[in-house]
């Protein structure tokens, strides 16, 4: 009798999970509560991924079939998990939504990822009251459906700012950790803004330009050197308007003193945080939470997706914030730390 | 009266953010001196442009996009060590934020740069910083010209005028110049210059100075450089 195993959640990290584990000899059942697979690149049409500008279509449709084409993976959408008994190393797990069923599985991975930090609970950036106030992840979807426009009067904008660590790094909305990819995925915004707008004026307005590794050069100082951003050091401290402009008022802390800067559009590179489903599920699932709130990870150097709780495994954002190209290779990890583990209780 | 002397902590407040008229007379009513007293804000809320379009696409300051502005060029600057306006790495973070009012205050400090190119040889980011600073400075000098300290202005102009019209420096000529355009000349004629003077002739650098000739078809080659 082949294994049965279960990937909780249908993005990048999950849908490579499942893939692994089915090419591994298991069965899998595959959980996600939308009514669709793909994740954050699925929901925000992303278009162009960070950081090697490839599609993302093109990679949601790699993913995406390679899933529905193993014969060993029931692929269940708009399915939740609605509770989990556990005995002897057994998930008796019950599934809720289009499905209801009772499932039995001897591993789960749970790849439950992450939500945007929502920019409405940080009143100082007058997102929701100022229209041309956006965030990155509508920015993607302007830039899937249609030219860039400001959502006040649907002109092309001349001016672009970008305010980076929106509910990242700060104590005052409660998320004291970065979020590790706003940075290079708004240089990639920024050029990709280029192209479409070759006259605006493009401002960064950031307190570190994390583009951690390779990115530095490929993403950071390209989108300097070949798309004329300007970075401008310093955090804003309240978005006002002003003759229906947004005004930035910051300081600049490189040269010191106070600015006010109005823009046409305004884009706030908005964190990740663990998502609703991640932290029911850490209950469900019996999982500790590590400080910030993500999936506790036993022995993160050893194992990324090694959890506290026997038979339960972790891939992509639920355990903290993570690329595209990083979470993907969770769910490759996740699945040989699944294999690892039913193969030695077989074997004892 | 002092200029914003009617300021109680007065001290707390620099010289160019106090407007003040000395006579002013508004409907009628007299309110000169303290009683227009006002304090410019600090806050910069109008980022003009023109700098930054200009340099970009100069030939030298075309790396100015290179600049993260990590501050090597003024940690090694000769002059920033004497000089505490002279800043590279503010003079080019003023021209990509549109701080032209900032700008415009170093008008004359930016030509202190003594050209070591210590600047340019550390940058990390490949920004010919040295030529980018040069660009900035033309731009000062092209757009407040009176800025810039009369004996700078008139190296300056010596130098330019020397080499358009002759397409070759010579240094004799070129202190000629200078003093000349200073309204020193009477330093021309000085014991040690004389005597100088006389070695160039025995010599024959007095010639060679007096028909300093010009380079073959140097109009066409000097039409393109005053363009």
């Amino acid at each position: 009798m082949s294994q049965s195993t279960m990937v909780v959640g249908g993005g990048p990290a999950g849908l490579q999970a499942a893939a692994t584990l089915s090419r591994l000899g298991f069965t899998v059942t595959l959980v996600e509560k939308e009514n669709f697979l793909g994740g954050a690149v699925a929901r925000h049409h992303y278009q162009v991924l960070m950081p090697d500008f490839s599609s993302g279509p093109e990679l949601l449709q790699h993913l995406v079939q390679r899933v529905e084409k193993a014969p060993q993976i029931t692929v269940y959408t708009g399915t939740e998990v609605a509770s989990v008994f556990e005995s002897h190393d057994l998930f008796d797990i019950e599934l809720t939504g289009k499905v209801h069923r009772n499932i039995q599985v001897q591993a789960v991975v749970l790849a439950t990822g992450f939500d945007h930090f929502d920019p409405a609970r940080d009143g100082k950036y007058g997102y929701g009251l100022f229209p041309d106030v956006i965030t990155g992840a509508e920015l993607e979807d302007m830039l899937a459906k249609g030219p860039i426009h400001r959502p006040s009067n649907g002109a092309s904008p001349q001016s672009v700012a970008f305010i980076y660590c929106v509910g990242s790094r700060d104590r005052q909305v409660g998320n004291t950790y970065c979020s590790r990819v706003c940075c290079a995925v708004s240089a990639k915004q920024a050029m990709e803004l280029r192209h479409q707008l070759p006259k605006a004026r493009i401002s960064m307005f950031y307190m570190d330009v994390r583009t951690y590794g390779l990115w530095e050069d490929t993403l950071y100082w390209r989108s300097q050197e070949e798309a004329g951003v300007v970075y401008v050091k310093g955090r804003i401290a309240e978005i006002t308007e002003q003759q229906g402009h947004p005004v930035l008022k910051g300081e600049d802390t490189l040269v010191r003193g106070p600015f006010e800067w109005p823009f046409d559009l305004v884009v706030l590179a908005a964190g990740m945080e663990p998502s609703r489903g991640t932290r029911e599920l850490a209950q469900k699932f019996q999982v500790p939470l590590e400080s910030h709130g993500f999936i506790k990870r036993a022995s993160p150097i050893q194992n990324g997706t090694i959890t506290e709780n026997h038979g339960i495994f972790v891939a992509g954002t639920a355990s903290g914030p993570k690329a595209i190209e990083d979470s993907i290779a969770e769910g490759d990890v996740a699945g040989l730390a699944v294999f690892e583990y039913l193969k030695a209780r077989v074997t004892l | 009266m002092a200029k914003g002397s009617g300021i109680i902590e007065r001290s707390l407040v620099s010289d160019d953010q106090i407007m003040e008229e000395e006579n002013l007379v508004m409907d009628g009513i007299d309110i000169s001196g303290r009683w227009n007293t006002m304090l410019k804000s600090r806050v910069h809320a109008q980022p003009k442009w023109e700098a930054w379009d200009t340099v970009r696409e100069s030939f030298i300051g075309s790396s100015i996009d290179n600049c993260i502005q990590c501050g090597m060029c003024t940690a090694g600057c000769t002059v920033a060590h004497e000089i505490s306006e002279f800043n590279p790495r503010q003079f080019i973070y003023w021209v990509r934020t549109g701080r032209r009012d900032e700008l415009i205050k170093q008008a004359d400090v930016i030509w202190r740069c003594v050209g070591c190119y210590i600047c340019t040889n550390h940058c990390p980011k490949g920004v010919n910083t040295a030529e980018v600073i040069e660009s900035i400075g033309q731009w000062l000098h092209h757009t407040v010209p009176d800025s810039m300290d009369p004996a700078y202005r008139a190296n300056h102009d010596t130098y330019r005028h020397q080499l358009l019209t002759y397409g070759r420096l010579s240094l004799p000529r070129l202190q000629a110049e200078f003093l000349n355009r200073l309204s020193r000349r009477q330093e021309l004629f000085t014991p040690e210059m004389r005597k100088t003077v006389w070695k160039m002739l025995r010599d024959g650098r007095g010639l060679r100075t007096l028909f300093i000739g010009r380079p073959r078809h140097w109009s066409r080659s000097r039409n393109v450089l005053a363009h």
